[in-house]
């Protein structure tokens, strides 16, 4: 590999990738689009390796064509939400956040819970729409409230900027809580893939920060090892839908390509937290076929060692994002059943 | 990723389509998909429901659009799209009117393609009920040829190199099983004897020990479920008894245990319990009687029998007279 010694990394022992489940293998293979890590690597062997080429990736990746992102429309629901928006000050006083506000039209009887949604998008990509429909999904049998941050994205803005734009959105929509009738002891910070590394980023800053109280981080599939040294990293490299090379581009991007990934702090990297207690009940979940596998595991890890209390899900035969992929299969119903199910007894009274 | 890749939705019929229908069922059997994601694959992409009847698996499956399983007992429509074939009888329906659209025939041709290949390569799993008796008559049975018991055993999905055993039953026919397979009689208040594991060719020999063992168990809780491998040279005793059991039958001890146990009803159980237990306690719990009335029941045993149970070559006599009572019974 060619770049700064930081990035190249010893290869530790690994057997051959674990299958895929065969419902969302099949499913991967009758999609019309390529996944990330088809155009990544379509990209890398055009325009060399990183760091040079991380723009050219960046631009590949942003222009690759996906789904489409809901309207207001599509998140009302046919009226059973009031989508708005608004936008509260950054803490710096450099500008506006923007966030989306999808608030049940039904009379609630009591303050309502607070989904905090924090989008993926591998840290260079993605709106506060993206996933914004599952989400919303998530929070309907709570009766939730869903906001959904608009942060700045790498390698544009480099870190700390997209990680203190989700935390200061959080502070900013609880200042007018009151507002919406929002219940201040239950709020649940969610995220998925980059979204689950701001989301558990967030958790860590207003345990330090004295910020506001968070009842719960349901962190899906997360993004949360800056080093991509682990051994799933490796073992699933051309094989998951977001392998390493797409890791690299996407915490590159976030720390910018001269520093050690290694020094990442716990805000940019939770993995790299020395203390992971007194934080929020978590829940976990990744696919046993993807990258992230290893570095959730050793994060839930992390926060019962610390005396926390985590739920963790390893899905058997799960590539990144296959749930959103093959929402159809029956592992993916499992897996959302199971976060819905978490999220509910974790704010049932 | 989630906006990158999109999602998987029904398909509209384009150049493409057909091509993705293949992709779709090709991966699936790659993978070793089953009955199941067949189906759950033909509703998704259809974006109707659908359903696979096998009559002679016993199984009917339905899946909707969005991938849940839905069983409901009402009849096909005629009017529905549908493919079918015999040998076995294997029919997949779309939800909606024929003739099927050119992506809804492409989908079925290839679903019923890969539920074939999946029926193909889990011979007889659920083909033939594992307890058919006759065709396990036939694979037990030393004296059938060697090839019927071979065919025998593959029509019950055993194969070959695989290691079997004969679970007996007091009442019902025997099973055969592979060796793997957890024995189910968690619940049974039956007396069961089971088999070693054998090649499936010595099937035999495991049905014989299994018979065996069964003459062992005993109606005391711990002693219904007897394994013929934890029998030892008892399987061996047991064997010579049932060839000569004229000799044994009549022997002083076998004959003073079947003259106790017409004296009273309590006296057979409690003569199983009290050889099979380290202690009166132990017994006394096994039969639910209070620990006083077993001594008072012990205490007669040496006028009934003539000799003293509660030494330990004591209790050995007793229960070797009550195999033998047992086997020689039965035979």
């Amino acid at each position: 590999m060619v770049g700064p010694d930081v990035w190249a990394r010893r290869v530790p022992p690994v057997g051959p990738p674990p299958p895929f489940d065969p419902e969302v293998a099949a499913a991967l293979a009758a999609l019309p689009n390529k996944s990330p890590t088809e155009v990544i690597a379509a990209a890398l062997a055009r325009h060399g390796p990183l760091p040079e080429s991380l723009p050219a990736l960046v631009e590949a990746f942003r222009d690759s064509p996906g789904a489409t992102e809901p309207t207001d429309d599509d998140l009302s629901h046919g009226g059973e939400y009031a989508v708005t928006r608004m936008s509260v000050p950054r803490s710096d006083g450099t500008g506006l956040i923007e966030l989306v506000v999808c608030r049940p039209t039904t009379d609630a009887a009591m303050p309502q819970p607070l989904l905090y949604a924090i989008h993926g998008g591998g840290m260079i990509s993605g709106t506060s729409r993206t996933g914004l429909q599952e989400q919303l999904e998530l929070a309907r049998p709570v009766g939730a409230v869903v906001v959904s941050v608009e942060y700045r994205l790498a390698p544009e803005h480099p870190s700390p900027a997209p990680a203190e734009d989700c935390y200061d959105g959080l502070v900013g929509f609880l200042r007018e809580a009151e507002r919406f009738d929002v219940d201040p002891h239950g709020v649940v910070v969610v995220g998925s893939s980059a979204g689950g590394c701001f989301a558990a980023a967030v958790c860590l800053m207003a345990r330090d920060l004295g910020g506001p109280e968070i009842a719960g981080q349901l962190l899906m599939t997360p993004m949360l090892d800056a080093r991509n040294s682990t051994r799933s990293s490796y073992q699933l490299s051309g094989v998951d839908t977001w392998d390493r090379d797409c890791n690299d581009l996407g915490w590159m991007s976030l720390l910018g390509p001269g520093r050690d990934p290694a020094d990442a702090s716990a805000y940019e990297s939770p993995s790299l937290a020395d203390n992971l207690s007194s934080l929020p009940p978590a829940f976990l979940d990744v696919g046993s076929a993807e990258t992230f596998r290893d570095e959730v595991v050793a994060y839930a890890g992390g926060i019962w060692a610390a005396g926390g209390s985590a739920e963790l899900h390893v899905w058997p035969g799960g590539f990144h994002g296959y749930e959103v992929v093959a929402p159809q299969s029956r592992i993916a119903q499992r897996t959302w059943d199971a976060r819905s199910k978490w999220l509910q007894q974790l704010l049932q009274p | 990723m989630e906006e990158l890749a999109g999602r998987l939705a029904p398909l509209d019929p384009d150049a493409g389509s057909a091509l993705r229908v293949v992709s779709y069922y090709d991966e699936l059997l790659a993978h070793r998909g089953g009955l199941e994601s067949v189906v759950r694959g033909a509703a998704v992409l259809s974006g109707a429901p659908a359903r696979m009847m096998i009559p002679g698996w016993r199984c009917a499956i339905r899946i909707l659009p969005d991938g849940r399983r839905d069983d409901e007992p009402s009849p096909a429509e005629a009017g529905w799209a549908s493919v079918s074939q015999p040998d076995p009888s294997v029919t997949l329906w779309i939800e909606r009117l024929a003739p099927p659209g050119p992506v809804d025939a492409v989908i079925l041709e290839r679903a019923l393609l890969a539920a074939r290949t999946v029926l193909e390569r889990t011979p007889g799993r659920l083909a033939i009920s594992r307890n058919d008796p006759a065709t396990v008559e036939v694979a037990i049975d030393a004296d059938a040829p060697p090839e019927a018991r071979a065919r025998a055993a593959r029509q019950l999905g055993l194969t070959a190199g695989q290691l079997v055993r004969v679970v007996a039953w007091e009442g019902r026919p025997a099973q055969l099983q592979a060796a793997a397979q957890p024995i189910s009689v968690a619940d049974s208040r039956q007396r069961v004897g089971i088999g070693p594991a054998v090649p499936v060719k010595n099937a035999p020999d495991s049905a014989q020990a299994a018979r065996l063992a069964l003459r062992f168990a005993s109606d005391a809780d711990d002693h219904r479920v007897v394994h013929a491998d934890d029998l030892g040279v008892l399987l061996l005793l047991g064997e010579t008894i049932s060839e000569a059991h004229q000799r044994w039958r009549s022997h002083p001890d076998v004959l003073a245990v079947q003259r106790a146990a017409g004296h009273a009803a309590w006296v057979l159980p409690t003569f199983d319990a009290v050889a099979v237990s380290d202690s009166l306690r132990t017994a006394a719990a096994i039969l639910v009687v209070h620990h006083s009335t077993l001594q008072k029941r012990v205490s007669q045993f040496p006028r009934l029998l003539g000799w003293d149970v509660t030494t330990p070559s004591g209790r050995l006599r007793l229960q070797l007279a009550l195999f033998v009572v047992r086997l020689t019974q039965q035979t």
